[in-house]
C-alpha cells in the first residue's frame, strides 16, 4: 500500500533541506529580495540531484537502492538547516530581506496574476495525476528504467542491444537510450522507492514540483535583479504560460523541461554573479551546469555559450584579438590536416572532421548543410506554442543591440547579449549545420531543444526591459559594488 | 521601477491614456479585420482554406485500389452495394466551404452521390445523389445538400461498381465559401475556438491554428495587432497624450499575451475535461493509454503470472518491433528483460530459460511440436510450448542447455 505521506516527504524533505542550506549559503543576513523563491527555487532542483546522486552513488557500490537511508540523511540536513536559520534569526532578526512599499493596484494586480498562474498550476497538476505515463520517451526510456529500478529496488545495469544480445547469461536489460544519462529515471524512481512500488502518477509529480521550483527560481532571481514584485511575478507567467513549457508539466516524464530549469537557474546564476561578484553565485552556476550534463547529453554543450560570456567580462581588446585568433588558427588547422581523432583515457572518443563531430558523453554528429527555414519559422512565429516569445526575443535583440551601440553598458549586461547570440547560434549550427535539421523538418525536437534556452532567454528580456526602463543608476551597477547586492526596487 | 509606475497610474493619467490606448487598439483590430478580408478575398481559393485532398488523403473503404505516382487507381468495386471513396480531412464547419470538386476519370455513370457525417447526426451517413450535370461539371454545391449543416466529420464520394477499366482518382477539392465582409469575425472565432486533444505529438508542437491558412494563426494575428496598435498609439501620441512609446509597447504585448493565454487556458480546460473523462473509463491501475493498451496490460499481466517472478530474459517477436503496441507490451512486462526483435535470436545468443512471446510475430517463424523445435530465417531453437494467450500470442521457453 502506497502511503502518500512517504510521497510528500520523499518530494519535500530532499527540497526543503536544499532550500534552507541554500538560503543559509546565500547569506540569511544579508538584505536582497526574493531569496526565499529563489532558495526554494533552486533547493527544488538540487534537493532532487542530490537525490539522484545519492541513488548512484548506492547503485555504484553495489548496494540496493536504500531511499529510507537517502530520506533519513536529507531529513537530518533539513533539520541541521533549520537549527542553524533559527539560531541566525535569533542573532538577526531584522534581516530576511525588505518589502518594497507596493500600491494598491500593484498589490491587486500582483494577486491577479498569481491566481491566474495558480490554477494554471493546478491545471496542469490535474492532468499529471489523470494522465496515464503517456509521451513515448517518458515510457520507453525515462519511465521505463525508472520502473525497473523501482521494482528491483537496486540499480540494475542498462546495455545496448548488442551487448544484451551477447550476454544471454547477464542480468542487464535494454532499451534503444540505453545511455540517456541516469539522472531524471532516478528523481521518477524515488517517490516509488520511499513510498513502496512503482506507480506511473508518483512517478510524475516530480515534474509538477519542476514546473513550481522553476516559477519560484525565475521570480527569486528576477527579485534579486532587481524587478518589482509585480514586474518580477508578470515575467514568471510570462514564462510559466508558454504552452510547450506547461504540456512539459501536464504530460510529465521528459527530460526537457528539467534541462530548461537547470540551465535557466545557471544563466540566473551566472549574471547574477557578474554583477554582484558574489562567488557563491558563481559557485551555483557551476554545480548547475554540471546538472546540466547530468540531465540530458546536450546540456554539456548548452554550457558553451557560458564561456565567451565569461570572457567578455574578463578580456581586453587584446585578450579577444588573441582568442579570436586562436580560433581562427585552430579551424584552419583542423581544415587542413582533415581533422583530429582522439582516444582521450577514460573520457572516450573525440573525433572532428568534415563529416562529423564525436564528442565524449554525447556521441556522433553528422555534418551536413540545410536549411530548414521554412519549418523553423513556421514553429517559432506562427505556431502557438511559444506566445509572443520568438517576436519579443527579436524585440529585444534590436534593444539590446541599440544600448550596446550607443556605449556605456556594463560588463554583464554585454555578457547576457553575448550569451543569447551564442545561444541562438548554438541552435542556428545544430539545425542548419547537422543531421539534426530532421528533428526540424518532423518536428520532432525542434521545440523541445529551444525550450532548454527559454527560462534563461526570458531572464534576459526581464534584463534587457529593466535595463530599458530605469535609469541607468538604478541597474548599471559597478561589478562588486555594495550597491550591487541590493535590489534597487526592495 | 515603483517611481516610473505611479504617476502613470494615476486614475486621471489611466483615463487619458487608456483611451488613447483602447482606440489604437480598436483602430489595429479595424485594419486587420479589413487585411483579413482583402486577403481571404484576393489571395486566392487555394491560399484561403481550400483543402486539396490528393490520393494520400484519400481512403477507399470498400473495393480495391493501388497507389500510383500522384493518383489513386481503383481496380474493383463490389457489385452489390456503392464504393465508399473518403477524404481524409479533420472535421470541419459545414458553413465554411461553398463547393466540392474532383478530378477522377471514370466511365459515366460512376460517381454516384455526395456522402458525408454531420456532428448534428454522428450515426448517420447522409448522402445527396449527384444530378447529371454536377457530374459533367465535376463539382456539387454544398449548399444545395439538405443536411449539410454542423461539424463535418466524414466526407466522400459513393462510386458505382463493377469496375471496367481502372478508375483514377486524382484529387477532391473543398472549396470555401467568399468571404465576406461580415464573415471574417465568425471565420477567425473558428480558428480560435478550434479545439484539439492532447496527442502523442503534444510533446513537441503545439500548432493551435486549425486549418490554413496559417496567415490566420493566432500568434501571427496578435504580433499583427500588437504592431499596428503600437504604429497608431505612436501617431495618436502627437495630439493624444499616452504613456512613454516602450511602455505602449509593453501594454500591448502585455494584452496580447493575455489574449493567447487566456485561449491556451481555455484549451487546456477542455483538454482536462477529456482527460478526467478518459481516466474515469478505466478502473485498472496503471491506467491505460487507451482501449488497445488495456488489453495488452491484462494481457500481459497474465502473461507475467506464466513467469517467474525474478526477471526472466523474454524476447517478443513482433513484424514491427519498434511499433507503438510492442513497445507498450514490452513497458507492461517490466522488469522482465525484454527485447523486441523480428527474427528469432541466434543460438548463441539465448540459454535455456529463457522465454519466447510469438506476438504479431511474422509468418515464417514456426514451432514443430515434434522435434520441439522453434524455427525462422535459418535458425532453429530447442524451445517447449508453454501456453497460448489471447492477446498476446505464444508463450515458449528455450529447452537444455545453450542451443
Amino acid at each position: 500500500m502506497i502511503s502518500i505521506w512517504w510521497v510528500m516527504a520523499a518530494l519535500l524533505v530532499p527540497w526543503l533541506a536544499a532550500s534552507l542550506w541554500l538560503r543559509w549559503l546565500l547569506r540569511w543576513d544579508a538584505p536582497g529580495a526574493g531569496r526565499w523563491a529563489l532558495s526554494l527555487g533552486y533547493g527544488y532542483l538540487l534537493g532532487l540531484l542530490g537525490v539522484a546522486l545519492m541513488l548512484r552513488l548506492q547503485g555504484g557500490l553495489g548496494w540496493p537502492l536504500e531511499p529510507r537511508l537517502t530520506l533519513v540523511l536529507f531529513a537530518g540536513l533539513l533539520l541541521v538547516g533549520v537549527l542553524v536559520l533559527y539560531w541566525r534569526y535569533k542573532r538577526h532578526p531584522a534581516a530576511g530581506g525588505q518589502r518594497p512599499p507596493l500600491s494598491r493596484w500593484q498589490w491587486l494586480a500582483w494577486l491577479a496574476v498569481g491566481g491566474w498562474l495558480a490554477m494554471r498550476l493546478i491545471d496542469l497538476g490535474l492532468e499529471i495525476w489523470w494522465q496515464p505515463l503517456f509521451p513515448w520517451d517518458a515510457w520507453t526510456t525515462w519511465g521505463a528504467r525508472a520502473r525497473v529500478w523501482t521494482e528491483l529496488g537496486s540499480l540494475a545495469p542498462f546495455v545496448s542491444a548488442q551487448a544484451w544480445l551477447n550476454d544471454p547469461g547477464g542480468t542487464a536489460h535494454t532499451i534503444e537510450a540505453w545511455n540517456y544519462p541516469a539522472t531524471l529515471s532516478l528523481v521518477m524512481a524515488w517517490p516509488g522507492l520511499v513510498s513502496g512500488g512503482w506507480d506511473e502518477i508518483l512517478a510524475k509529480l516530480p515534474w509538477m514540483g519542476a514546473g513550481v521550483g522553476l516559477g519560484l527560481g525565475f521570480y527569486g532571481g528576477a527579485r534579486g535583479w532587481g524587478a518589482s514584485p509585480l514586474t518580477a511575478l508578470v515575467f514568471t507567467w510570462l514564462l510559466l504560460s508558454l504552452p510547450l513549457l506547461d504540456t512539459h508539466i501536464a504530460l510529465a516524464g521528459y527530460a526537457d523541461l528539467w534541462l530548461a530549469y537547470a540551465l535557466g537557474l545557471a544563466f540566473m546564476s551566472f549574471l547574477l554573479w557578474l554583477r554582484d561578484g558574489d562567488p557563491r553565485q558563481g559557485m551555483l552556476t557551476l554545480v548547475l551546469l554540471l546538472s546540466c550534463a547530468a540531465i540530458k547529453r546536450e546540456g554539456l554543450v548548452w554550457a558553451l555559450p557560458f564561456i565567451p560570456a565569461l570572457l567578455v567580462t574578463k578580456l581586453s581588446r587584446f585578450g579577444w584579438l588573441a582568442v579570436g585568433l586562436g580560433v581562427v588558427g585552430i579551424g584552419l588547422g583542423l581544415w587542413f590536416t582533415g581533422g583530429i581523432d582522439w582516444d582521450i583515457p577514460v573520457l572516450g572518443r573525440l573525433q572532428l572532421s568534415s563529416e562529423l563531430i564525436q564528442l565524449p558523453h554525447i556521441g556522433v554528429i553528422k555534418l551536413t548543410r540545410e536549411s530548414p527555414w521554412e519549418p523553423l519559422l513556421r514553429h517559432t512565429f506562427l505556431y502557438s506554442q511559444w506566445h509572443l516569445l520568438p517576436y519579443l526575443i527579436v524585440l529585444a535583440l534590436f534593444a539590446a543591440g541599440v544600448k550596446f551601440w550607443r556605449g556605456g553598458t556594463a560588463a554583464w549586461f554585454q555578457a547576457g547579449l553575448l550569451w543569447t547570440l551564442t545561444a541562438l547560434a548554438a541552435l542556428y549550427v545544430l539545425f542548419f549545420w547537422t543531421e539534426a535539421y530532421l528533428w526540424a523538418v518532423k518536428a520532432t525536437s525542434l521545440n523541445r531543444v529551444i525550450l532548454h534556452f527559454v527560462p534563461a532567454f526570458t531572464f534576459w528580456l526581464l534584463m534587457v526591459w529593466l535595463e530599458w526602463t530605469q535609469p541607468p543608476t538604478a541597474i548599471g551597477i559597478p561589478k562588486g559594488s555594495p550597491e550591487g547586492r541590493n535590489s534597487p526596487e526592495g | 521601477m515603483a517611481t516610473m509606475i505611479r504617476p502613470l497610474f494615476s486614475w486621471s493619467v489611466i483615463l487619458a491614456h487608456g483611451a488613447g490606448l483602447l482606440l489604437a487598439a480598436a483602430g489595429a483590430l479595424g485594419i486587420l479585420w479589413l487585411s483579413g478580408w482583402l486577403y481571404l478575398l484576393f489571395i486566392g481559393d487555394e491560399g484561403a482554406g481550400a483543402m486539396g485532398m490528393g490520393a494520400n488523403r484519400l481512403a477507399l473503404i470498400n473495393g480495391r485500389s493501388e497507389a500510383a505516382a500522384a493518383e489513386m487507381v481503383i481496380t474493383d468495386l463490389p457489385r452489390d452495394q456503392p464504393g465508399l471513396l473518403v477524404a481524409r480531412v479533420p472535421p470541419f464547419r459545414a458553413d465554411r466551404y461553398a463547393w466540392l470538386g474532383w478530378e477522377i476519370e471514370a466511365p459515366p455513370g460512376t460517381i454516384l452521390a455526395l456522402t458525408w457525417v454531420s456532428s448534428s447526426q454522428p450515426q448517420l451517413r447522409q448522402r445527396r445523389p449527384l444530378r447529371a450535370e454536377e457530374v459533367a461539371a465535376s463539382r456539387v454545391d454544398l449548399g444545395s445538400a439538405p443536411g449539410w449543416e454542423g461539424q463535418i466529420q466524414q466526407l466522400g464520394l459513393l462510386l458505382s461498381g463493377p469496375v471496367a477499366e481502372p478508375i483514377l482518382v486524382r484529387r477532391l477539392l473543398l472549396v470555401p465559401r467568399a468571404p465576406t465582409f461580415l464573415s471574417i469575425p465568425p471565420t477567425l472565432a473558428a480558428v480560435w475556438t478550434q479545439v484539439d486533444g492532447w496527442s502523442g505529438r503534444a510533446i513537441n508542437f503545439h500548432a493551435g491554428t486549425g486549418q490554413p491558412p496559417l496567415a490566420l494563426a493566432p500568434v501571427f494575428l496578435v504580433a499583427l495587432w500588437v504592431l499596428l496598435a503600437w504604429t497608431l498609439a505612436r501617431g495618436l501620441s502627437r495630439v493624444w497624450p499616452g504613456p512613454s512609446s516602450a511602455w505602449t509597447l509593453a501594454i500591448l504585448i502585455l494584452a496580447g499575451w493575455l489574449a493567447l493565454d487566456a485561449r491556451w487556458q481555455w484549451l487546456l480546460g477542455t483538454r482536462l475535461l477529456d482527460t478526467q473523462a478518459q481516466a474515469a473509463q478505466f478502473s485498472t491501475f496503471p491506467r491505460p493509454q487507451g482501449a488497445q493498451d488495456e488489453q495488452l496490460l491484462k494481457a500481459a499481466g497474465e502473461l507475467k503470472q506464466r513467469l517467474p517472478l525474478s526477471p526472466s530474459r523474454l524476447f517478443v517477436l513482433s513484424k514491427e518491433p519498434r511499433d507503438y503496441l510492442t513497445g507498450r507490451l514490452g513497458y507492461h512486462l517490466l522488469p522482465h528483460r525484454v527485447f523486441s526483435s523480428q527474427g528469432l535470436p541466434r543460438r548463441q545468443q539465448v540459454k535455456a530459460g529463457d522465454y519466447i512471446l510469438l506476438f504479431r510475430a511474422p509468418e515464417d517463424i514456426r514451432f514443430d511440436g515434434s522435434k520441439q523445435q522453434l524455427s525462422g530465417k535459418g535458425v532453429s531453437l530447442p524451445a517447449r510450448h508453454l501456453s497460448e494467450m489471447t492477446g498476446v500470442g505464444s508463450l515458449y521457453q528455450i529447452r537444455g542447455g545453450k542451443g
